[in-house]
């Protein structure tokens, strides 16, 4: 098997746009792409799908309480509400249930992904933050900055109560540096690391801006009784911090509370800064391998925009969601699905919605089911592995592919069995089952088996079915019937939709044929 | 028979890679020996398990330098471990008191410790640190297989295309959890599987379709269809291996590395044939709070370190009491040590050198190398000296447990390498001489430089006179001159002040005298 070497550009993509454009879009976009938003974007066109992910977007509801140990009634919001030991627990659940629901009921925008994206790079971690309404905080900041300005993001997140928890910023005092963050700042959060050239030193920065870095981060605290931040003055370094031959031998001099600002105004002079970002939109948006042909034709141009829009993001993300690149043919469905995009998007795109009169606890049942549906799948929302987030986005050389193994495919498969089948997902008395037969009403020709299962393929396959695979699908819908069976049952259903029985039966063959779509490898990817 | 020898003359073990050692290690029980053959899978197989530590663990609150214990105090009086409260491995050297049941196995000859491991020029990031430790690479190159993968791949490598088959029914190695491990990616696909519990579903029959387009695309599809097809092919086998065993020992305590090693321990005894078991435990990273407060022998790295020695020995003896504990070597590592000063947040920052611990009864139950150097007053970010380069130990068990010939180890790390005593390769009993029931074994290593260490085995108690002679017949020093218990024993031989030469031992016991010889080189 050949890989190809991919030469397109940033040049906008003047192919075709059909369904299997459309859908690649949206699938690195949204979490599962439903039958409407299909056709909305394929109508639409390419510009006009683009301004419509990037319109903005309000949030929906805030976390509950849904645990009656707290000392709030269930169905309370809890942000604003003082630290309460006893419910803090509870209310970590809440909140990481709640940020599944805004993936599971992500609207027509790519806010959520991106909020993704960024908590995969500002990474906290719960377990370590401790704090529901810190917690809380920090999604809120990932929302008003996600499709903001990189370097005003990195001077609001630096000095937030989570991330001065979870990186030691809360003990990184004149007396004794804490060098936790300020390590993380450069390798991960800004201008990333390169190889090492010499002892200490990483190309882009070296252990002395590490040990400068963490010296004009000190004295920033957070009160833990109403989460405030202050800057402490006796708890501040206020010798000149200077900074190695990497950032020109740089010299920030005592300034208290305004040094931080000063010190990523620095990082961010670097173009290294631009092009670790623009690399990390790439692995998430398109494809993890970075060759010098990718480095010189996508990354540099983007790194480019990115700093000559002075460090806003959105030029330089719809620039690359534009592209030819984008769009090469070998680059859709080159990505294993995240358990977000996996389990998230099934439900989002094609089970049976939560309605709104459902309690308080039989909503949060759900969202903490598929919350520990991720978690097994290794994909647990606020709490990654590590500080660097999940492998599938650093780790050479398998990247997306670690998230698929003898483990986590066997478990994709066990849930995918499992909603496309009669008993479904039953949690707080309401049952989300496969809409199978909205999906199959939604088709443009539901009367013709093979045009159900070319059509519906299409929706969660990256690719159109090979003839084999076409013919085996069919056996699973219909196993040993006469094609033209489907159309006459599916009529009369149509003519009689009281008929409990039929409609049991063509439900029952639409999961078999469902369970069989969601087990090819195919669907794996995305 | 020189093992390495051996191997050379038989073409066909290269395709029998991990069917190491043919000789009988257990010639002289002879109902073991009939016990083996009935579990077919397992033969004379060695087994390495790696216990991952991840987030760098703190050396120095690990094993003690007691012979600085005023310079260990200063550099890090917050946490710092009263020097009562040590226990001691040897006069100098001490272990935390929360790994009790560590200072247990050291004693019965059953745990080493080699003393600050790392590699020039360290690095202070988690996430690269981890990369050179899993890979085996230098400092400033960027190697992505790991090592364990590279020593699979040339045995295997065409996997994963027709594995499993007949021969290699099991994965060539697993990872106990949900992620497989770095340390066993090869140059193309990983080498190893994950397995997480006991149950292991499965579920694939997706129709024949060869055609894999090129490109990205095709690569990704390719790679999901192995992933599948593994998936399916080999757990009926794991299933199998797991079910036909049950846990054995009641000590394992309630964590997840206990959890973890529990199913190693069911799957070796169930005869799976997969040789390389990777296990996890995280939390290292104690930047702050790493013990309590004005009670410094407790806290989260004392719980960390207590969960790793009680799961460790439990693990040891759920293996005795299946009858496989000297098939299985194991080995803790981690990304780095950390600083010698701690900071204030009674934590300690990212270093270099660190101690990491070998467990079994084939290995050489010493403290390897000096306890590091402690400053009278270190700067804040002044870590442990290398003593020991991590790829070295690698390269002695690649050699000494995993039957590797030198070449293809030097080929692994790219470099030459010094070979380690960290393993007791005298495993074949004939090396020994025995009277009564009585035995001395072959001192190991042999030559030796700095230090050998001598078995002696007794059928009860009684007493023991062990005196060694230069090559004129001088009685130079007496070893050994007490009442032993019955079993073995390991006499460690300090012989860094005698002249290179020919030297023989003799051990009186049982009315009996037995003798052996040693060479001592510098």
């Amino acid at each position: 098997m050949r890989i190809l070497n991919l030469n397109s550009t940033l040049a906008k993509y003047a192919g075709t746009w059909d369904k299997s454009a459309a859908l690649h879009l949206l699938r690195r976009c949204l979490f599962g792409v439903s039958q409407t938003e299909l056709a909305e974007s394929v109508a639409g066109g390419m510009d006009y799908t683009i301004d419509r992910l990037f319109q903005a977007r309000d949030l929906q509801q805030l976390p509950q309480v849904y645990l009656n140990n707290d000392v709030l009634p269930i169905g309370s919001v809890w942000i604003d509400q003082p630290y309460d030991q006893q419910s803090n627990n509870g209310r970590i659940r809440s909140f990481q249930s709640w940020w599944v629901q805004q993936m599971l009921q992500n609207t027509f925008s790519i806010h959520e992904k991106m909020i993704l994206f960024w908590h995969n790079h500002f990474v906290i971690e719960s377990a370590v933050v401790r704090d529901s309404r810190a917690l809380f905080d920090y999604y809120k900041i990932l929302n008003e900055n996600a499709l903001g300005n990189f370097r005003e993001f990195a001077k609001v997140i630096t000095i937030s109560p989570a991330m001065l928890r979870y990186l030691d910023g809360q003990s990184n005092v004149n007396t004794s540096p804490n060098e936790n963050y300020a390590r993380e700042l450069f390798e991960l959060f800004t201008i990333g690391k390169g190889s090492q050239i010499g002892e200490g030193n990483y190309t882009y920065y070296t252990e002395q801006d590490v040990f400068s870095a963490a010296r004009v981060l000190t004295g920033w605290r957070f009160n833990n009784q109403d989460l405030s931040v202050s800057f402490r003055p006796n708890l501040h370094d206020t010798n000149e911090k200077i900074f190695s031959d990497a950032f020109d031998n740089h010299v920030i001099n005592n300034n208290g509370d305004q040094e931080y600002i000063e010190l990523i105004d620095m990082i961010f002079s670097k173009e290294e800064t631009a092009k670790h970002l623009a690399r990390k939109l790439y692995r998430w948006f398109v494809y993890y391998q970075i060759d010098e042909t990718i480095e010189m034709n996508i990354i540099k141009p983007l790194a480019d925009k990115i700093i000559q829009d002075d460090y806003e993001i959105v030029g330089a993300l719809k620039m690359l969601l534009k592209s030819e690149h984008f769009y090469e043919q070998e680059l859709r469905g080159s990505m294993v699905k995240s358990p977000a995009d996996f389990s998230n998007g099934l439900f989002r795109t094609s089970m049976d919605q939560l309605t709104d009169n459902l309690s308080v606890q039989a909503k949060y049942a759900h969202f903490l089911y598929y919350l520990n549906v991720n978690a097994l799948l290794q994909m647990e929302i606020s709490s990654p592995p590590q500080v660097a987030g999940w492998q599938a986005y650093y780790q050479e050389p398998a990247y997306y592919r670690n998230w698929a193994n003898s483990v986590t495919i066997p478990l994709r498969k066990q849930l995918t069995d499992q909603v496309a089948s009669e008993s479904g997902i039953l949690r707080g008395g309401f049952r989300s089952r496969l809409r199978v037969i909205d999906l199959v009403e939604n088709c443009s020709t539901s009367d013709n088996v093979r045009e159900v299962v070319k059509e519906l393929s299409i929706l969660f396959l990256p690719k159109a079915l090979s003839q084999v695979q076409e013919d085996y699908l069919v056996q699973a819908l219909i196993p040993g019937i006469p094609e033209y069976e489907w159309g006459n049952q599916w009529r009369t259903l149509q003519n009689d939709p009281s008929d409990t029985n039929l409609r049991m039966a063509i439900e029952n063959k639409l999961y078999a044929f469902f369970r069989a779509l969601f087990s090819l490898p195919e669907f794996q990817l995305g | 028979m020189n093992r390495r020898n051996f191997i050379k003359r038989s073409a066909p073990w290269l395709s029998l890679p991990l069917l190491l050692d043919a000789m009988p290690i257990f010639a002289a029980k002879p109902e073991r020996a009939l016990d083996r053959l009935n579990r077919l899978a397992l033969e004379e197989d060695k087994i390495l398990v790696l216990v991952q530590l991840n987030g760098g663990n703190d050396g120095l609150n690990t094993i003690i330098p007691l012979d600085q214990y005023s310079a260990y105090q200063s550099a890090r009086a917050n946490i710092a471990l009263p020097e009562q409260s040590v226990l001691k491995l040897t006069n100098q050297t001490g272990i935390h008191p929360a790994m009790q049941s560590f200072h247990n196995l050291y004693n019965e000859g059953k745990l080493g410790i080699l003393q600050s491991v790392s590699y020039p020029n360290p690095n202070f990031s988690h996430f690269r640190a981890t990369d050179i430790w899993t890979s085996g690479s230098e400092s400033d190159e960027v190697e992505s297989s790991g090592w364990l993968g590279r020593f699979l791949n040339y045995y295997h490598p065409e996997f994963p295309d027709n594995y499993p088959n007949e021969e290699f029914k099991d994965p060539l190695a697993l990872t106990i959890g949900s992620v497989v491990s770095q340390t066993c990616q090869g140059p193309v696909s990983n080498m190893g599987l994950a397995v997480s519990s006991d149950e292991f579903y499965f579920p694939y029959q997706p129709p024949a379709e060869d055609e894999i387009p090129d490109g990205h695309y095709g690569a990704e599809l390719e790679f999901m269809k192995t992933i599948m097809r593994q998936t399916n092919q080999y757990a009926d086998g794991i299933q199998a291996a797991f079910n036909k065993a049950d846990t054995l020992s009641p000590d394992y305590p309630q964590s997840r590395l206990a959890e973890q090693l529990k199913i190693v321990a069911r799957l070796i005894n169930g005869g799976i044939q997969t040789r390389i078991f990777v296990v996890n435990i995280g939390g290292f990273d104690t930047h702050a709070n790493q013990v309590v407060a004005g009670n410094t022998t407790t806290g989260t790295h004392a719980n960390l370190l207590g969960d790793i020695a009680d799961s460790v020995s439990a693990f040891m003896d759920d293996l005795k009491r299946m009858g496989v504990e000297d098939q299985v070597l194991g080995m803790t590592f981690s990304e780095f040590g950390r600083r010698i000063r701690s900071n204030n947040s009674s934590g300690t920052d990212h270093g270099a050198a660190a101690p990491l611990f070998v467990f079994g009864t084939k290995v050489n139950p010493i403290v390897h190398g000096a306890n590091p150097i402690i400053p009278a007053n270190p700067a804040q970010n002044e870590s442990v000296e290398m003593q020991y380069d991590y790829r070295d130990i690698y390269a002695t068990l690649l050699q000494d447990w995993l039957g590797a010939d030198e070449s293809l180890v030097t080929q692994i790390f790219d470099r030459s390498f010094q070979h380690l005593p960290i393993i007791n390769t005298i495993t074949n009993i004939e090396d020994s001489v025995f009277a009564n029931g009585n035995w001395l074994g072959q001192n190991f290593p042999n030559p030796a430089v700095r230090s050998t260490s001598i078995k002696v085995f007794s059928n009860k108690r009684d007493l023991a006179v062990l005196s060694l002679f230069d090559n004129n017949g001088r009685q130079i020093a007496v070893l050994l001159n007490k009442e032993i218990e019955k079993g073995e024993k390991v006499i460690l031989v300090d012989t860094s002040s005698l002249l290179p030469g020919i030297y023989h031992y003799k051990l009186n016991l049982g009315g009996m005298q037995l003798s052996k010889s040693m060479i001592v080189k510098k």
